[in-house]
């Protein structure tokens, strides 16, 4: 029940419209990932199909089929590896003519409104643009820039806030028992509960801690060193660009104000890499990295080749 | 009776060049007046080896055995190859190794008759292969130059069942006894983008901007706007290995120890690699690595005139 999503007071009041059956238009739910976005139209959704009393962990048919994914008439569609194509989205629209098979309405949830291919994003241009009378619209985007504007021009935008890293951490330490790494987790989340939940479940302090040693191989000046490193973590260079930027953050807070730091379990090491080097290089590379990350948004460039040349720009 | 001949009753060929191999294959085939019996070293064992060749037959026979080197049974074999008189040629066993180490049993019929070795290129090992090319075009009644076998090359590739077909393609066009021009290469032969792209970036690397150009006409001329990002990868992998070696080389490590350190064989590495990182110093690399940067964003980008774009960082880093 929409009772259940906590901090995003905002969406919660704007969903609560749709439950009423005040909100028919299309919605773009923007937000980082792990927020919240797909968990509150769910939880909206089961409480507008509920047969029960609409009470938290109801356990009628529509409730529970809605968090199986099972309803027919809450559909889901998600961009994985690829972009959405035009096949997906006919058959997405052909549903939504449909009459609902259980429920008063039809749900459906786009998750990866960003991700459209152009024929797909004009395939669904007039639906959206005049939904049939028994369908719901759920469009999910990080970022609403990303989102064509044809699109986001027809659809209300809701936004979601960042958690709070006490909620974080209160979801962590129910999977981590070990306070400190909870912690460190927490705060790599950035305040997306689903993003720390993902890297402790994936074990990613040790891809931080190779960023940590491509850091120190690069102040070392060893080319051989900064490139192999770099190398060996290839295929999560995406995500070693995030912790790259984790840590570039720490260098530069660990004096102005220690209780900020991200990687608390590496307090003594960032303690150490701080002075050497000046704060202008640090602060460009910084902003360097996070350049990086924007322009790997939308081109996709080699980061290999552009990591290796930030790292030597700034210290070789 | 045995046959009194010029023939040894061995022929071995050996090593890792396929194309080589195979045409020993076919000439073996080729010798007139005898009959040929093609037999593959995996499917057959010694002993049916031997029976073959002990059967008798008034007509002079050539038994092939290709993929010698993964016939099993050696014993008959061995006993067959002791047993044979040098000059009898009336059954001659013509084995096909394609291995660049000869077997035991092979080595013995080699010892009593004939054997080739026939040794792959080395992709970086260019004066063998000019005199090679060299040798295809005299034997087509034609004639080449070293500058146009180096164009030939870049053009081409290395690989060699390539190379003797547009060699014949470029012996018909330009003629019998005509010399083999640049312009005939342009004209005639279908290039290797593979190649392409490397050679593309040795050249740039190697400052040899009017080679680096060429060979990027050549193959912007096939693959139009699509090679863009390929030459782009390749410039970026060469610009990073070439930095790499300069550091090391900067920092007193000796040729043979960059060479494990970056991957390549001593020889390729002292002889182009080595000389190649020379002509750079390390400061110019990294802004070059800089410029790659920028120019991987505009060509995968939405930037214009993309072409004009690659052409110029070459030139600048070819300078």
């Amino acid at each position: 029940m929409l009772a259940d999503v906590r901090h995003q007071t905002e969406a919660v009041r704007y969903l609560r419209r749709f439950v009423d059956g005040a909100l028919t238009s299309p919605v773009l739910l923007v937000g980082a990932s792990g927020v919240g976005r797909r968990f509150s139209v769910q939880q909206a959704v089961s409480e507008a199909f509920c047969m029960g009393e609409r009470a938290p962990k109801c356990d009628c048919y529509s409730c529970l089929t809605i968090i199986q994914g099972t309803h027919p008439d809450f559909v889901t569609l998600t961009a994985d590896s690829k972009d959405i194509g035009v096949d997906a989205v006919r058959d997405l629209t052909a549903k939504a003519r449909d009459y609902p098979s259980v429920a008063s309405m039809r749900c459906f949830l786009i998750d990866g409104a960003d991700r459209f291919t152009v024929p797909a994003a004009n395939a669904l241009l007039k639906t959206l643009e005049e939904p049939p009378a028994k369908s719901r619209f759920f469009l999910i985007s990080e970022t609403s820039e990303q989102v064509l504007p044809t699109i986001r021009s027809r659809c209300g935008q809701l936004r979601y806030n960042r958690l709070p890293e006490a909620f974080v951490l209160s979801v962590l330490l129910q999977y981590e028992h070990d306070d400190a790494k909870a912690l460190v987790y927490s705060r790599m989340g950035e305040g997306s509960a689903g993003n720390a939940i993902q890297y402790w479940g994936a074990g990613r302090l040790s891809l931080r801690d190779q960023v940590f040693r491509v850091v120190q191989n690069a102040l070392d000046r060893d080319l051989a060193a900064l490139f192999s490193s770099v190398d060996a973590m290839e295929k999560d260079i995406p995500l070693a660009l995030k912790f790259l930027e984790q840590l570039l953050h720490d260098v530069l807070m660990i004096r102005v104000d220690p209780m900020r730091v991200i990687h608390v379990d590496r307090m003594a090491d960032l303690k150490a890499l701080e002075p050497k080097t000046s704060l202008r290089v640090w602060v460009n590379l910084a902003n360097k990295a996070r350049a990086l990350q924007g322009q790997y948004r939308t081109t996709p460039v080699h980061l290999p080749f552009h990591l290796k040349t930030i790292f030597t720009e700034s210290f070789i | 009776m045995a046959a009194k001949s010029s023939f040894k009753p061995f022929v071995i060929s050996f090593g890792k060049e396929d194309f080589l191999l195979d045409r020993d294959l076919y000439k073996a085939r080729q010798w007139v007046g005898r009959r040929t019996i093609l037999l593959d070293g995996e499917e057959i064992n010694g002993e049916q080896l031997v029976s073959l060749c002990d059967g008798y037959s008034e007509n002079p026979r050539t038994i092939i055995v290709d993929n010698a080197h993964k016939m099993k049974g050696d014993k008959p074999f061995r006993a067959y190859i002791e047993s044979k008189q040098p000059e009898d040629s009336s059954v001659i066993i013509v084995g096909i190794v394609r291995s660049e180490k000869l077997p035991d049993v092979w080595s013995l019929a080699m010892a009593k008759g004939k054997g080739y070795e026939r040794k792959a290129f080395k992709s970086w090992d260019n004066s063998a292969l000019s005199t090679w090319i060299k040798l295809e075009v005299g034997n087509l009644k034609s004639s080449i130059d070293d500058e146009t076998i180096k164009f030939l090359i870049q053009c081409v590739g290395t690989d060699l069942y390539r190379l003797s077909n547009e060699i014949k393609k470029l012996a018909l066009y330009a003629g019998s006894l005509g010399k083999i021009q640049r312009d005939h290469i342009v004209l005639v032969t279908t290039t290797s983008p593979k190649a392409d792209q490397f050679m593309l970036s040795e050249a740039v690397m190697a400052k040899d901007a009017r080679r680096a150009l060429n060979t990027f006409s050549n193959l912007y001329k096939m693959s139009g706007d699509d090679c863009l990002v390929l030459v782009v990868r390749a410039l970026m992998r060469q610009v990073e290995k070439t930095a790499l070696i300069r550091s090391l080389l900067d920092k007193g490590v000796s040729e043979t120890d960059i060479a494990v350190l970056v991957g390549m064989k001593e020889w390729p590495f002292k002889n182009v690699a080595a000389p190649i990182a020379r002509k750079h110093d390390l400061k110019s690399l990294l802004k070059h690595m800089g410029q790659l940067c920028k120019l991987d964003a505009d060509v995968k980008g939405p930037a214009r005139s993309k072409r004009t774009l690659v052409e110029l960082t070459m030139l600048s880093i070819a300078q």
